[in-house]
């Protein structure tokens, strides 16, 4: 009996050390990642939008136009101090931040050379470029697109981001039926894909996406992931992702049973429309004091979150930050650190001013003047701390 | 002696009839890999012909009737505005709408119809419209496709259902910039562009 006492104190003991073990070592862990989630809870009604605009410093780049450089429909953009980087349906194209045309990839199916791109991303410290070509050709240049590696990817893909020296996450472009995960990781040494994160099952509109462009966004080290089918925002872990922000769109949120009535995304992306819910997230880019999100309704096209507080405030681009309501500034190419970059194109000659051949640009105190049949503009706003 | 030899004779029969019997199987599974193989491939063009067909009743004929407004402005190769009612020049044409937004291939798809048709439209009487950001752009794309045709660059957006489904189609506009017939074409099945081409040349060759 006393035997058993004594063992089963022993047991006890042990627990409580252990229990007590880690509770230090969590509190030790100054690099714990381990957060709770954040719900913001949208704000639609009596917003005095006066209020909620920001000051940004503005910035025109006009692209040259030469016929080695001639832009067509533009997928993506990057925008660095030394650099501009293009992608699109043709070609890959790099420029000066003066707007100077550097360098073109070729078009073909030699190494290095592309015949269908479908996105790219950055990294700046290691100075390199990925391009996805046709989901399942991941190739690496360096930052002028001088050609180093390629790839071949089990899956298809939409975005990447390199996460250390081996691995990149891969955000897929496969409906549920053929992928479970959004994310999945690539290592480079291996050249497998090693693991895979975020189960589509778990997702209201898991059947119902769209291609979005720039749905990892890096800030201070920090990779965060936004998807169009997705209400959260999700920060990566090294084991996984968790989720940062969860958003609640409140009066403008379709009811859960809506969704199962949408097999076709076209047709559900007209409809969430015309019944004034918020359909797809667009982008989530984190600017420092504040957080911007991308979607479209009938009344807003955005909404900014403070970083102390946990309310959406839904807005407008143009609005937001003072701009002209055209369709290049209904929604940012790009953004990095506390900038956000549009491409201009050439609006202003259009519509009501078809016959004209030049025009001008005014947007804060800056002016440009805009030609027509010239490359895009590259508007830059570098937004201010109060 | 006698009945070891049958034991044999019935062991090696018994051995040739089940490698038969392997054999006829695996000719059999191979035949049933291959039919469905085949089956599925012809359903799936059935289905896609089916598609297209079904999707030129619906989506086509709800374009028919529509007037284009006369203030529709079109650049052409050397960047001069014009009127798309002074290009049509009071006769009914045939217009393909091409876009860089488009698939590319659907749009050269529909070229290489129009440079191949047996139907004998007129070659003045066909008309490309295309959307680019810069007419710089669509001169580009007329010499990679050798087109031949008067080709124009529209920046406006235009309310025709038809530009809703971001897709290569062609139409049949009269003086009036009324549309008369349209068709989407599928790059896959050139031969129905043909036959829509066969089926419209009545209202080209007469006016």
């Amino acid at each position: 009996m006393a035997i058993a006492i004594r063992l089963n104190f022993i047991f006890i003991m042990k627990k409580i050390l252990f229990g007590l073990l880690l509770i230090l070592i969590s509190c030790n862990n100054k690099n714990s990642t381990i957060q709770e989630k954040q719900h913001i809870k949208a704000i639609s009604r009596n917003i005095d939008q006066e209020s909620l605009k920001l000051d940004a410093e503005v910035s025109f780049v006009q692209l040259e136009t030469s016929k080695e450089c001639l832009l067509g429909y533009i997928i993506n953009i990057e925008v660095t101090d030394d650099y501009i980087y293009i992608l699109d349906r043709s070609s890959f194209f790099v420029f000066t931040n003066k707007g100077n045309f550097i360098k073109k990839i070729k078009r073909g199916k030699g190494p290095g050379e592309l015949t269908r791109a479908i996105n790219f991303s950055l990294d700046l410290a290691r100075n390199e470029i990925y391009i996805i070509e046709m989901g399942n050709l991941l190739h690496i240049y360096n930052n002028l697109a001088d050609y180093k590696e390629t790839h071949k990817l089990d899956g298809s893909f939409i975005d990447v981001v390199r996460v250390d020296d081996d691995n990149f996450l891969l955000y897929t472009v496969l409906p549920p039926k053929y992928e479970e995960f959004l994310i999945s990781v690539y290592n480079k040494k291996s050249k497998n894909i090693t693991n895979k994160f975020i189960s589509s099952k778990d997702l209201l509109m898991k059947d119902l996406s769209i291609l979005t462009y720039n749905n990892f966004f890096v800030k201070n080290s920090e990779i965060f992931f936004s998807a169009s089918n997705s209400r959260n925002i999700y920060k990566y872990i090294g084991n996984g992702m968790e989720t940062t922000y969860s958003i609640d769109f409140r009066n403008l949120e379709p009811p859960i049973s809506y969704f199962s009535m949408f097999d076709d995304v076209r047709n559900f992306k007209k409809m969430v429309y015309n019944d004034d819910y918020v359909g797809f997230l667009n982008y989530c880019y984190d600017l420092g004091k504040l957080v911007l999100f991308g979607f479209k309704c009938k009344d807003f096209n955005c909404g900014i979150k403070y970083k102390d507080e946990n309310i959406m405030y839904m807005s407008s681009v143009s609005e937001l930050f003072d701009l002209p309501q055209t369709p290049s500034f209904e929604r940012p190419y790009n953004a990095n650190d506390n900038q956000i970059h549009f491409v201009y194109f050439n609006d202003i000659l259009l519509n009501d001013n078809l016959q004209k051949k030049e025009a001008f640009l005014e947007i804060g105190n800056k002016i440009i003047q805009v030609n027509e049949n010239n490359n895009p503009i590259i508007v830059t706003l570098k937004i201010k701390e109060k | 002696m006698k009945l070891k030899w049958n034991i044999f004779y019935f062991i090696l029969s018994a051995i040739l009839l089940s490698i038969i019997l392997i054999l006829l199987y695996n000719f059999k599974t191979k035949l049933e890999t291959e039919f469905n193989k085949k089956y599925s491939q012809i359903k799936n063009e059935c289905d896609l012909v089916q598609d297209v067909l079904m999707n030129n009743l619906t989506n086509s004929n709800s374009n028919i009737g529509f007037r284009f407004n006369d203030d529709i402005i079109v650049e052409d190769t050397a960047c001069n505005k014009l009127k798309l009612i002074n290009i049509i020049n009071g006769e009914n044409v045939l217009i393909y709408r091409i876009s860089d937004t488009h698939c590319s291939t659907c749009d050269v798809a529909g070229i290489k119809s129009l440079l191949r048709t047996n139907s004998k439209i007129p070659y003045n009487k066909i008309i490309i419209i295309g959307s680019f950001y810069n007419t710089k752009l669509l001169n580009s794309y007329i010499t990679a496709n050798n087109i031949k045709y008067r080709s124009y660059n529209l920046k406006q957006s235009i309310n025709i259902k038809a530009e809703k489904f971001n897709f290569p189609y062609f139409i049949i506009v009269n003086k009036n910039l009324e549309v008369l017939s349209c068709f989407f074409p599928e790059k896959t099945k050139p031969y129905l562009t043909e036959y829509f081409f066969s089926g419209i040349k009545h209202l080209l060759n007469n006016y």
